[in-house]
């Protein structure tokens, strides 16, 4: 799974939200909010990764178990997908 | 969270930690139009040499995005008479910025509507000055460019545009306010009115008394505003009181808003031309923390000191400015607007 291009992560005033570059406004004028760790796994879809790789990266990030982080991951790649904010 | 919810939290963070998230870019002061309340004209009009290129101006958006900028708007003059407007414009798009297009619409055709709908902003706001030939010729100094505007408008929604309606309410176009709530209205759009008009940048308010709306006839336009305000007359006698002895610069202005006008000034809004800093010559971060510390140097309102009105008073030192010269003068029609105000709310109150 990866990110579709043209998005951008920022953080201003200490919230994580996503805004739209050039054409890709045509299909999203909007803006995402993030909370941090949402701002994380962004970050590494940015790049292209499978649930796996996002449930390790969580572990070693934050302090929380297995089960926890794959449904946190799940969750939130789902709400990705469902925005059609993902190449797969 | 809604987007609003989202713009309120961020506001008041940002409000605290001074951070520019919304801002203005005033990429020229010419205009094709010549409309008689203009509060830009004659500050340099018509000298594109004195404008900054492209270059410099996305220099400027990239370095305001930096600095936390989020929702900006391209403004003038009339922005799309630019030469260079798509080279500035396609490279904002790519700043990770949410941007508002201003313009009077006259100059959107056939070609720039579908260039803009490749790469859209978050929304185009087109300023209706009437809905007649007649009036904007009397207003504008052109009758053709209601049928150019109408035009623009037109295109923007044949191209899924998010689009807005604004106007500027004054006495050469009062009797077309309905008929230009009418058409916003008829093509679903959200309608933005504004009739507070404020002097010119250069010249005050000498150019622009005739056109002004006294303070009663202003806010018979703003009832449907003050009808959400409703309270009881208990509230009303609270609310009085309060903000009487608020600090002079009282909003967002070179708090987390900024305005960066056609000579590269950095400014706290557009009804200022000082305090002034030049983020080109010092960086945009330096610039703004500059402004900053200038706008808590602007001296206090000392007329309106204890006023009971200043809850429903537009004063503020940049109106003050323009109106008498000086950041804390005294206007009698920035007060009448603040009595009246208070008067057309105790009426609907009853």
């Amino acid at each position: 799974m990866k990110i579709k291009q043209n998005f951008m992560l920022r953080e201003i005033a200490g919230s994580w939200l996503v805004v739209p570059l050039g054409e890709r406004v045509v299909d999203f004028n909007g803006i995402i909010t993030l909370s941090e760790t949402g701002a994380f796994l962004w970050e590494i879809l940015e790049k292209g990764a499978g649930v796996d790789e996002l449930v390790n990266q969580l572990l070693l990030e934050y302090d929380v178990d297995e089960t926890t982080a794959r449904a946190d991951v799940v969750e939130f790649t789902s709400a990705l997908e469902e925005g059609a904010l993902l190449e797969l | 969270m809604s987007l609003k919810e989202f713009h309120q939290s961020l506001q008041k963070a940002a409000f605290e930690k001074g951070i520019p998230v919304y801002g203005g870019f005033e990429l020229t002061t010419r205009c094709n139009l010549s409309c008689r309340m203009c509060y830009v004209k004659g500050a340099g009009a018509g000298k594109s040499n004195h404008e900054l290129t492209a270059n410099q101006w996305v220099e400027l958006g990239r370095a305001a995005r930096d600095g936390g900028a989020l929702a900006v708007f391209l403004t003038g003059g009339e922005p799309l008479i630019r030469d260079d407007f798509k080279e500035i414009y396609e490279a904002f798009c790519r700043l990770g910025l949410r941007l508002t297009l201003f313009t009077n619409g006259t100059l959107i055709n056939e070609e720039l509507a579908k260039w803009l709908s490749q790469i859209p902003p978050a929304a185009v706001d087109i300023t209706l000055y009437g809905a007649s030939e007649t009036t904007y010729r009397n207003l504008c100094g052109s009758g053709e460019a209601f049928h150019k505007a109408m035009g623009g408008l037109e295109l923007l929604l044949k191209n899924n545009i998010t689009t807005r309606i604004k106007t500027t309410v004054v006495r050469s176009n009062v009797h077309d306010y309905q008929a230009v709530q009418t058409i916003a209205l008829s093509y679903g759009l959200e309608f933005l009115p504004s009739n507070l008009i404020h002097g010119n940048r250069i010249t005050g308010i000498k150019n622009i008394n005739d056109e002004r709306l006294s303070p009663g006839e202003i806010y018979s336009f703003d009832l449907a505003n003050l009808e959400q305000g409703v309270c009881s007359p208990i509230d009303l006698e609270n609310i009085k009181g309060q903000y009487k002895d608020s600090p002079a610069m009282f909003c967002l202005a070179g708090k987390c808003s900024f305005f960066i006008n056609w000579l590269g000034r950095l400014v706290p809004c557009n009804l200022f031309e000082k305090p002034y800093t030049v983020p080109l010559d010092v960086g945009f971060k330096q610039a703004w923390d500059l402004l900053r510390h200038q706008v808590t140097q602007i001296p206090g309102l000392e007329n309106c000191k204890g006023c009971e009105l200043r809850a429903f008073c537009p004063v503020c030192p940049g109106r003050l400015y323009l109106e008498t010269g000086k950041f804390d003068g005294h206007s009698e029609y920035v007060c009448l607007l603040a009595k009246e105000k208070e008067r057309m709310m105790r009426n609907i109150n009853l």
